[in-house]
């Protein structure tokens, strides 16, 4: 059993590797679709050559054999006619031609000249036969009568006299065990007798052997030349476009000074030109991309930086008025208090664009230490507390016992906490914020699941862009930068970890960072879910109950429009 | 691929229209002399034979026994298959017609009215005169006083469901002359005098067998050994145990290929004297097929002396 499944696995892997290499090989196509034509045309060019051949050579003995049969046939009768013992001629030689004598009957002297009239080489034999008449049955030489098929001899019987009939099939003769192919001619003449001419076609079986033998050499040749043919120019072909290909490949693998080399000024190389043209317009486009975003980036930077000064000074001169705002009217104090506030915002906006400028330059390292991912979680609760008490939060936390050491950039994974935390207050709606650790041999993870709004379809990867709002219109509330998750996102990609989000419209968002035990390792799989487990359950359950109805376009279906997006 | 492919077919046509016109007889050419070569087959003698039709229901007592004189001088079967069913079954497990041959001429079968629908038994007479006999060696001894017409045997018949069979019948093949000529034919087989100096003529006739050549009956013949009348007279060269196994013809030579037990004859006689014997018997005795002829003799295939020379016994052509 195990092993008519291991030969049946075999011969799949090998079915496998075969349509693998027809459907590569553009050269494998060309070459069998040539040979399969090729050989269906030297078929029936032969098949219809072969056959004209022998409709010449065969009909060319029938005719010969019927004008032979049909002068017999006079002979014979007259023979037949001729009253016995009127024989003159005596005889002669003892072991040479049978000689007619006096005492022989007509039947026995027809007989012995037609077997003398066959001659020596015995180009044909007849029977002479009177079924009426006991005894009246003559053959000569060693043909025998089962020679006289029964369709044959049916059709002498019905036919008018003096009807010559023939028919090719096969000849029996006595010494041989094989028939042989031939020609019987039947005729019936008076008095009841029939004449029966027997040609051989051994001759021309093999003439016609002998030029089929040929043909079918010619034929495969003729394929095999093909064949050789279409190999020969389908690799004249293929092999500069199998080149531009390898070209293709490596200029998309990055390598733009990839080119082709151009022979000529046919079809391929004005191929190749262009394919270079192309290539050299790709990789000016790309550098100037590149200079442009470059110039971008350097802008953000540099105007970030040229903003901290005059921030700072302006800072301390709001910071006097603020201190001050005891004694200003009630106007004025609210102004000084409303500048305070914004300009806190300002500058952490300001530090967040700094701190992405420096993804964008590539110039973010990594600080790795062993630390207990616990600790880390509890840190990032503790310092956004406060703030989930003023938007009325509950923090509920769901840590593992046991102690989950990764290593990891704790300054930026707090970091990553803290916004993700800080996006469930903002659009939690004060219900229940859940944090869950999860370990596993390879990787931790931290969920954090709000009981909000949610993310409609689609929205999953456009809250990681950079100042992305759900609704443009709606004003940030807590004072997100617009920035946090973006930052978040390439913190955990630093890491070589995923920062993932999940929402459903009405059941709230989860967002999910895994990130490897050991830094450097690849993330092949998370500790955790995506999905929360109470929505994956109560989904399935619903599915199996209620097939009919799909609780994605259900949801779907339901969807309000949520307020915000990101921190 | 397209312009390919067109090219290719136009090479096949090209190929084929090329191989087409070889084919056409050429009408040109210098006279060419044509060297001339023993014409036909000797051993292929044109014969004529007698085919036995089996008997019908229908016939009249006369025309059975017609019919059943035509089947014994059929030689297609050689166990008169055909010729038994003439004869009721009783009659056909008893007869034996090997024993011998009584030729006759003139036969007629004596006409009497034909027996009334309801008779269940008739008889037939055959009248002729006896010319001679053959015996079971092939001797023919012709009747040295001619005897006049007479019966010459009357064949009782009974009226079977399938039609009248011969009751009775005489274990002896009743021939004609023309039978005789036709399907007999004489042959002199060479045998050596006591004295080994030369060759005495032992005449027999050989039926003509069409499962095999006359040639290969001939032979078989020779190594059957002479006839009673000269047994004690002459000797045979040919070594016992000696056996045919095929006569043909190559290259205008008659081959005689006989088994190992031809080789014997090297070692005995005088002077490889039994070889050449045996050669000018076989060689004498073919030689009433064809005068021009050559024969060799070989063994099991190979030529006939262990050094590969040939044994050949040549005819001036």
């Amino acid at each position: 059993m195990q092993i008519v499944r291991g030969v049946r696995r075999r011969a799949r892997r090998a079915a496998g590797r075969l349509r693998r290499v027809w459907r590569r090989s553009l050269q494998l196509r060309v070459v069998t679709s040539t040979l399969v034509i090729s050989v269906a045309v030297v078929a029936v060019l032969g098949v219809t050559l072969m056959q004209q051949f022998t409709k010449t050579v065969v009909e060319g003995r029938t005719n010969a054999a019927l004008t032979e049969a049909i002068s017999d046939r006079a002979s014979i009768v007259g023979q037949l006619n001729q009253p016995p013992g009127e024989v003159s001629k005596p005889s002669t030689t003892g072991l040479g031609d049978p000689a007619p004598s006096a005492g022989d009957s007509s039947l026995d002297r027809a007989a012995i000249a037609m077997a003398n009239r066959a001659g020596e080489a015995s180009r044909y034999t007849v029977i002479i036969k009177n079924e009426a008449i006991p005894g009246e049955y003559r053959a000569t030489n060693e043909i025998d009568p089962r020679s006289i098929t029964a369709d044959l001899q049916q059709k002498v019987r019905d036919g008018r006299l003096n009807d010559t009939q023939s028919r090719t099939g096969e000849l029996y003769y006595f010494g041989k065990a094989q028939p042989e192919p031939g020609i019987a001619i039947g005729v019936k003449v008076e008095n009841g007798y029939e004449i029966y001419h027997f040609f051989p076609l051994t001759e021309e079986e093999n003439l016609l052997w002998s030029v089929r033998q040929t043909l079918v050499g010619v034929g495969v040749g003729l394929v095999v030349l093909l064949a050789a043919i279409a190999s020969l120019v389908t690799r004249q072909v293929v092999t500069p476009v199998r080149l531009a290909r390898q070209a293709a490949e490596r200029l998309a693998a990055g390598q733009l000074e990839e080119r082709l080399k151009v022979r000529g000024e046919d079809d391929l190389a004005r191929l190749a030109t262009s394919f270079n043209e192309m290539a050299a317009n790709l990789a000016l486009k790309i550098h100037q991309l590149e200079e442009l975003s470059q110039v971008q980036r350097q802008f953000v930077s540099d105007v970030s930086h040229e903003l901290r000064t005059p921030l700072t000074t302006v800072r301390m001169a709001a910071d006097l008025l603020y201190e001050a705002r005891a004694d200003f009217d009630a106007a004025a104090s609210r102004s000084a208090e409303l500048m305070q506030a914004q300009l806190e915002r300002f500058e952490s906006m300001l530090t967040d664009l700094l701190e992405i400028s420096r993804y964008d330059a590539g110039a973010a390292t990594l600080d790795v230490d062993s630390v207990d991912m616990r600790d880390v979680v509890l840190r990032a609760v503790a310092d956004s507390e406060a703030l989930g008490e003023k938007q009325g939060a509950r923090f509920a936390l769901r840590l593992p016992s046991e102690p989950c050491m990764a290593e990891v950039d704790s300054r930026r994974v707090e970091r990553i906490l803290r916004n993700l935390l800080f996006n469930a207050i903002e659009h939690g709606e004060g219900k229940e914020i859940v944090v869950t650790v999860g370990a596993d041999r390879d990787a931790v993870a931290v969920a954090v699941r709000d009981h909000g709004v949610g993310l409609r379809a689609g929205e999953e990867n456009l809250v990681f862009d950079r100042f992305w709002r759900a609704d443009p219109s709606r004003a940030r509330t807590i004072g997100g930068t617009g920035l946090g998750l973006a930052i978040s996102r390439e913190d955990a990609t630093l890491h070589g970890g995923w920062l993932q989000a999940w929402g459903v419209p009405g059941e709230g968002t989860q967002f999910r960072l895994s990130l490897p035990r050991v830094a450097g390792a690849e993330l092949k799989g998370s500790p955790l879910s995506l999905v929360p487990p109470e929505i994956e359950m109560r989904r399935t359950w619903r599915a199996h109950i209620t097939p009919v109805l799909s609780p994605a376009t259900g949801e779907r279906v339901l969807d309000v429009t949520r307020e915000g997006g990101s921190a | 691929m397209r312009p390919h492919r067109v090219g290719a077919a136009g090479l096949a046509l090209a190929l084929v229209w090329a191989g087409a016109s070889c084919a056409v007889i050429p009408t040109g050419g210098p006279p060419v002399s044509y060297e001339e070569q023993v014409q036909g087959d000797p051993l292929r003698k044109p014969y004529v034979r007698v085919v036995a039709t089996e008997p019908r229901s229908e016939w009249t007592p006369q025309q059975v026994v017609s019919g059943f004189l035509n089947a014994m001088a059929s030689l297609d079967d050689p166990g008169w298959k055909i010729a038994r069913k003439y004869l009721t079954a009783e009659a056909a497990r008893g007869w034996r017609p090997q024993v011998g041959v009584t030729v006759y001429d003139k036969g007629q079968i004596v006409k009497v009215p034909l027996p009334p629908d309801d008779a269940m038994e008739t008889e037939v007479t055959l009248k002729g005169a006896v010319t001679g006999s053959i015996d079971g060696e092939g001797k023919y001894r012709a009747r040295s006083r001619p005897g006049g017409e007479s019966n010459l045997q009357s064949f009782p018949l009974i009226k079977t469901p399938q039609g009248w069979r011969i009751t009775e019948v005489l274990n002896v093949l009743l021939l004609t002359e023309a039978d005789i000529r036709r399907s007999y034919r004489p042959v002199k087989l060479y045998y050596l005098d006591h004295l080994q100096k030369g060759l005495v003529v032992d005449e027999v006739r050989i039926p003509v067998d069409p499962a095999q050549d006359f040639a290969e009956s001939m032979v078989r013949r020779l190594l059957d050994g002479p006839t009673g009348t000269l047994k004690d007279a002459v000797s045979n060269a040919l070594p016992a145990g000696t056996e045919l196994r095929r006569v043909f013809t190559e290259d205008d030579k008659i081959i005689v290929d006989l088994n190992e037990a031809a080789a014997n004859a090297i070692s005995s006689g005088a002077r490889g004297g039994a070889v050449d014997a045996m050669a000018a018997q076989i060689g004498w005795t073919l030689n009433q097929l064809t005068e021009r002829w050559e024969v060799e003799v070989r063994v099991n295939g190979e030529p006939f002396y262990p050094d590969g020379s040939a044994l050949r016994v040549g005819f001036d052509r």
